[in-house]
C-alpha cells in the first residue's frame, strides 16, 4: 500500500496558479472562526457542506417548533373539551338538594296540575274546531249529482215503498272502465241478486234459436241475434240511471211523490203498449216464386261511345276521315288531293337528305301561299292535316328532288343544281328509265294539269344529260382499266413484260412501289452471310498470298547460300525456325482477322440421304443414333416411301402444269397451307 | 474546495485539492505537475467510465474524498 501523496493548500495554489488555474480560497484560522456563524460569506474548506449541515439544522428546527407547537394546540383543545364536559354537570340536580328552597315536591305537583289544564283546553279547543269544521261541510244531493247508479230506478222506488233504505257504494271497476264511464254508484245486494239471476239464467239452458219466434225486443226494434248482443257490448243491456237526472227528484226526496207515481205509470203504460199482442188473425201470405216487380231495381246500362280506332300503321291513315263523320264541303272539295299525297310522302323517307336548300325555301313559301287559298276548314282533321303538311314544307327534310320538280310550276335550273343531280352515283343506263316510270304515274297524279308536260320535259333533260355524264365517265373509266394493269404489274400474266427488261429492274420498280417489303430479319441475316463470304474469301486469299511469300523466302534463302554454310542439322534447324516464325505471322494475322469475324450459326441436320431435317426428325435421328437403335422395319419403310415420292416430286419439272405436281400443284399446295383460294406471286 | 484521490494501482496515490469547478483537464495538470506524467499521457476513469477533459469535476459529480482510477495511455 503505497502512502497518499499530497499538497498543501498553499503548494497547491502555487502550482495552480502556474498551471493558470484559480487559487484555491485559504481559509485563515482567525478568520473561520470569526465567520463560523456567517454561512454567506464563509468561503473556507468544505464550506458548502457546512452550510448545508446549518441549513438541514435550521429546517429541522423549524419542523420540531411546528410539531410542538401543534401539539400544544391540541393540548389546549383537550383541556377546553374536558372543562366544557364538566360545565355540563353543573347545576343542582333531582337528587341535589334545593340551593334555597325555591322548589319543592308540593309545588312542584301544583305545577304540573296546571300544565295538564292547559294541555286539556288546548285539545278541547282543537276537538271543537275540528267539529265545526265537520259540520259546515255536509254532504247534501248536490254532491252525488251526476253520479251513476248501476241499477234501475224502478228497483229503489219498490225499495223506498217497502220502507228499506238502501246503501250505495261505488263499484268496482277496472281504471280503463273508470275512465270511460267515470264513477257508479252500486248497492251490494242488488248487484249480487242481479248476477245470481244471470247465472240461472245461464244454468236453464234455454234453446238461443226459436224458429218461430220474431227477434224483436223491448222497443220494437228487430235484432239479430240478441242472444249476443250483452257480450258484443255489455253496456248495452244494463239498465242504469244518473242521479239529479230526470228522474231524481222522485227518487232521491220522494218528495214528488204523486206527479212521479203519474209520470211511472205513464211510462209503464207505454212500455205495455208496445209489448202489446193483437189479437186478430194475420194474414197469411204466400212466399211467390217470382220477385216482386216493384222491389226489383234494374240498372241501366250506359251507353258506351264507340271509340275511333286509331291504326299504327302511318300518319296518312290517322288523318283519314272517319266512317262516321258527317262530310261537309270543304272536305269534299279536298278530298281528291290527300288520298295521292300519302304515295309520295312515302317516298320521302327513303332520301334523307336536302338537296337544294334555296329551293326548300322556294317551295316552302309557294305551299304556303297555297293553303292559304283554301277555305278555313271546320273540322279537325282537316286543320292538323293542314298542320301537318306545313311542319313537313318547314322542315324540308327527306324531299325527293323530284317531288319537289313536280309540286313546283316554275323549275329555276342553275348550276347548282344541275351539280347535284350530276353528283349522284351513276346508275346502269338500262335500269334508269323502268324506274322513271315506275315513280312517274303517282307524279302525275298528283300534279296538276299543266305540270306533267313540264315535269317530263325535265326529267328527259336530266336524264339526258346524266346519260351524257355517264358515257363520258364509261370511256374514261375503260381507259383507266385498259391502262391500270400496265402500270401495276400485280398479276402474274402482266410481270412477263417486265421480266423481259430483267429481274432487278422487275424488283427495283416493285421495291419503289412498296408492293416489296424486306423483312428486316432476312436482311441482317443476308448481310451476315455476306460478310462470312467476305471473310472466308479473305482467308483463302491471305493463305494463298502467305504461301507465295513463304516460298519466295525459301528461294531467297536458298539463292543467298546461307545453307552453304551450315550442316544438315543446322539447316533443318533454321528451316524449322523459319516456318515457325512464319506460322506465327499468319497466326497473328489470322487472330486479327477473327477480331472481325461474325459467325452466323445456323444449326442444319442432314439424314443419310443429304436431306435437311427439321428439328423433330433431327432429334429422333439423333436418338436413334445415341441408343444405337433405330425404328423398326415398318417405320422404316414408310419413311423411305415418303422420301421416294418426295425426291419424286421435286424431280418432275417445276412448269409442267398438269396434275398435282409442278408449279401449279405446288401453288395450289401453298394456297392450302396459307388457308387461302390463291397465290399472290408478288 | 475538495480532495480527490486518485490511484493507479502500481505505487502512486495522490491526494488532490481542488475546485468542483476544475475541469478534469486541470485536474490531470495537477496530477502531472505532482507525478512528473505528461497529463496527456493520464487516463482517468471509475469503473468503465473515462473521464473527459472538458467537463468539470463538479458535473461528474465527484464529490470529497471521491477516489478516481489513473491509467497512462
Amino acid at each position: 500500500m503505497p502512502e497518499e501523496q499530497s499538497l498543501s493548500i498553499e503548494e497547491t495554489n502555487k502550482l495552480r496558479i502556474s498551471l493558470g488555474l484559480k487559487p484555491l480560497p485559504v481559509e485563515s484560522p482567525s478568520d473561520s472562526n470569526a465567520n463560523k456563524g456567517d454561512a454567506d460569506d464563509d468561503t473556507g474548506f468544505d464550506a458548502d457542506e457546512r452550510r448545508a449541515v446549518a441549513n438541514w439544522q435550521k429546517r429541522q428546527d423549524e419542523l420540531e417548533k411546528a410539531s410542538f407547537r401543534a401539539h400544544q394546540r391540541e393540548e389546549i383543545r383537550k383541556a377546553k373539551d374536558a372543562a366544557k364536559r364538566f360545565a355540563k354537570l353543573e347545576g343542582t340536580g333531582l337528587g341535589d338538594e334545593p340551593v334555597d328552597g325555591e322548589e319543592d315536591a308540593v309545588e312542584w305537583v301544583k305545577r304540573m296540575k296546571k300544565r295538564q289544564k292547559k294541555i286539556a283546553k288546548k285539545m278541547a279547543e282543537e276537538l271543537a274546531a275540528r267539529d265545526a269544521a265537520a259540520q259546515r261541510v255536509e254532504y247534501t244531493e248536490k254532491d252525488v249529482r251526476g253520479l251513476k247508479v248501476a241499477h234501475a230506478e224502478e228497483e229503489f222506488i219498490e225499495a223506498g215503498a217497502g220502507g228499506q233504505s238502501m246503501v250505495l257504494t261505488l263499484k268496482d271497476a277496472t281504471i280503463d272502465e273508470l275512465e270511460e264511464e267515470g264513477d257508479e254508484l252500486e248497492n251490494v245486494e242488488l248487484g249480487e241478486k242481479e248476477r245470481l239471476q244471470k247465472r240461472l239464467e245461464l244454468k236453464k239452458k234455454k234453446p238461443v234459436y226459436s224458429a218461430y219466434e220474431e227477434d224483436v225486443d223491448e222497443n220494437g226494434e228487430r235484432k239479430l241475434l240478441g242472444q249476443y248482443d250483452e257480450e258484443i257490448d255489455p253496456k248495452k243491456g244494463r239498465k242504469k240511471f244518473t242521479l239529479g237526472g230526470a228522474f231524481s227528484g222522485a227518487t232521491m226526496a220522494g218528495e214528488r211523490g204523486a206527479e212521479s207515481a203519474e209520470a211511472r205509470r205513464e211510462a209503464v203504460k207505454e212500455k205495455l203498449k208496445l209489448s202489446a199482442i193483437s189479437l186478430d188473425i194475420e194474414k197469411q201470405e204466400l212466399a211467390s216464386d217470382y220477385h216482386d216487380l216493384s222491389t226489383v231495381k234494374v240498372k241501366k246500362q250506359k251507353k258506351k261511345k264507340p271509340r275511333s280506332t286509331r291504326r299504327k300503321g302511318g300518319d296518312d291513315d290517322a288523318l283519314a276521315p272517319a266512317p262516321t263523320e258527317v262530310i261537309d264541303e270543304s272536305a269534299m272539295e279536298l278530298d281528291d288531293t290527300p288520298a295521292p299525297a300519302s304515295g309520295p310522302k312515302r317516298t320521302l323517307d327513303e332520301v334523307t337528305f336536302v338537296d337544294d336548300e334555296e329551293l326548300q325555301n322556294s317551295l316552302t313559301l309557294q305551299r304556303r301561299l297555297a293553303l292559304k287559298k283554301r277555305k278555313v276548314a271546320s273540322r279537325p282533321e282537316d286543320i292538323a292535316r293542314r298542320f301537318k303538311e306545313e311542319a313537313e314544307a318547314a322542315a324540308g327534310v327527306g324531299i325527293k328532288q323530284e317531288e319537289d320538280d313536280d309540286e313546283e310550276p316554275g323549275l329555276i335550273i342553275d348550276e347548282t343544281t344541275e351539280f347535284v343531280s350530276n353528283l349522284r352515283a351513276p346508275l346502269p343506263t338500262e335500269r334508269r328509265p323502268k324506274r322513271q316510270r315506275s315513280t312517274t304515274p303517282s307524279k302525275t297524279a298528283m300534279a296538276s294539269d299543266s305540270e306533267p308536260e313540264d315535269e317530263e320535259g325535265d326529267v328527259d333533260m336530266d336524264r339526258g344529260l346524266h346519260q351524257l355524264e355517264e358515257s363520258e365517265d364509261l370511256a374514261q373509266r375503260i381507259k383507266r382499266e385498259s391502262s391500270g394493269p400496265e402500270d401495276i404489274t400485280s398479276t402474274g400474266l402482266s410481270s412477263e413484260q417486265t421480266l423481259t427488261r430483267g429481274i432487278g429492274a422487275t424488283l427495283a420498280m416493285l421495291n419503289q412501289r412498296g408492293l416489296l417489303q424486306r423483312n428486316p430479319e432476312s436482311e441482317t441475316l443476308l448481310s451476315l452471310h455476306r460478310s462470312r463470304e467476305k471473310f472466308q474469301a479473305e482467308k483463302r486469299l491471305n493463305a494463298l498470298s502467305f504461301e507465295k511469300r513463304a516460298r519466295v523466302q525459301r528461294e531467297a534463302d536458298r539463292k543467298s547460300g546461307i545453307f552453304e554454310k551450315m550442316s544438315a542439322k543446322e539447316r533443318e534447324e533454321y528451316a524449322r525456325w523459319e516456318n515457325k516464325q512464319r506460322d506465327i505471322a499468319e497466326a497473328k494475322e489470322m487472330e486479327r482477322r477473327f477480331k472481325e469475324y461474325k459467325p452466323a450459326v445456323k444449326l442444319e441436320y442432314k439424314d443419310e440421304f443429304g436431306r435437311e431435317m427439321n428439328a423433330k426428325e433431327a432429334f429422333k435421328y439423333l436418338s436413334h443414333q445415341f441408343h444405337g437403335k433405330g425404328s423398326g422395319k415398318a417405320k422404316t419403310e414408310k419413311r423411305l416411301k415418303r422420301i421416294d415420292e418426295e425426291r419424286k416430286r421435286e424431280a418432275k419439272s417445276a412448269l409442267q402444269g398438269t396434275g398435282e405436281e409442278g408449279m401449279v400443284g405446288g401453288l395450289r399446295e401453298k394456297g392450302k397451307m396459307k388457308g387461302q383460294a390463291g397465290v399472290r406471286l408478288m | 474546495m475538495i480532495e480527490i484521490i486518485c490511484n493507479d494501482r502500481l505505487g502512486k496515490k495522490l491526494r488532490i485539492k481542488c475546485l468542483p469547478s476544475d475541469t478534469i483537464g486541470d485536474l490531470k495538470k495537477l496530477i502531472s505537475a505532482q507525478t512528473g506524467t505528461a497529463a496527456e499521457k493520464i487516463v482517468l476513469k471509475k469503473w468503465y467510465t473515462v473521464f473527459k477533459d472538458h467537463i468539470t469535476i463538479g458535473d461528474y459529480e465527484i464529490g470529497n474524498g471521491s477516489s478516481l482510477e489513473m491509467y497512462y495511455q
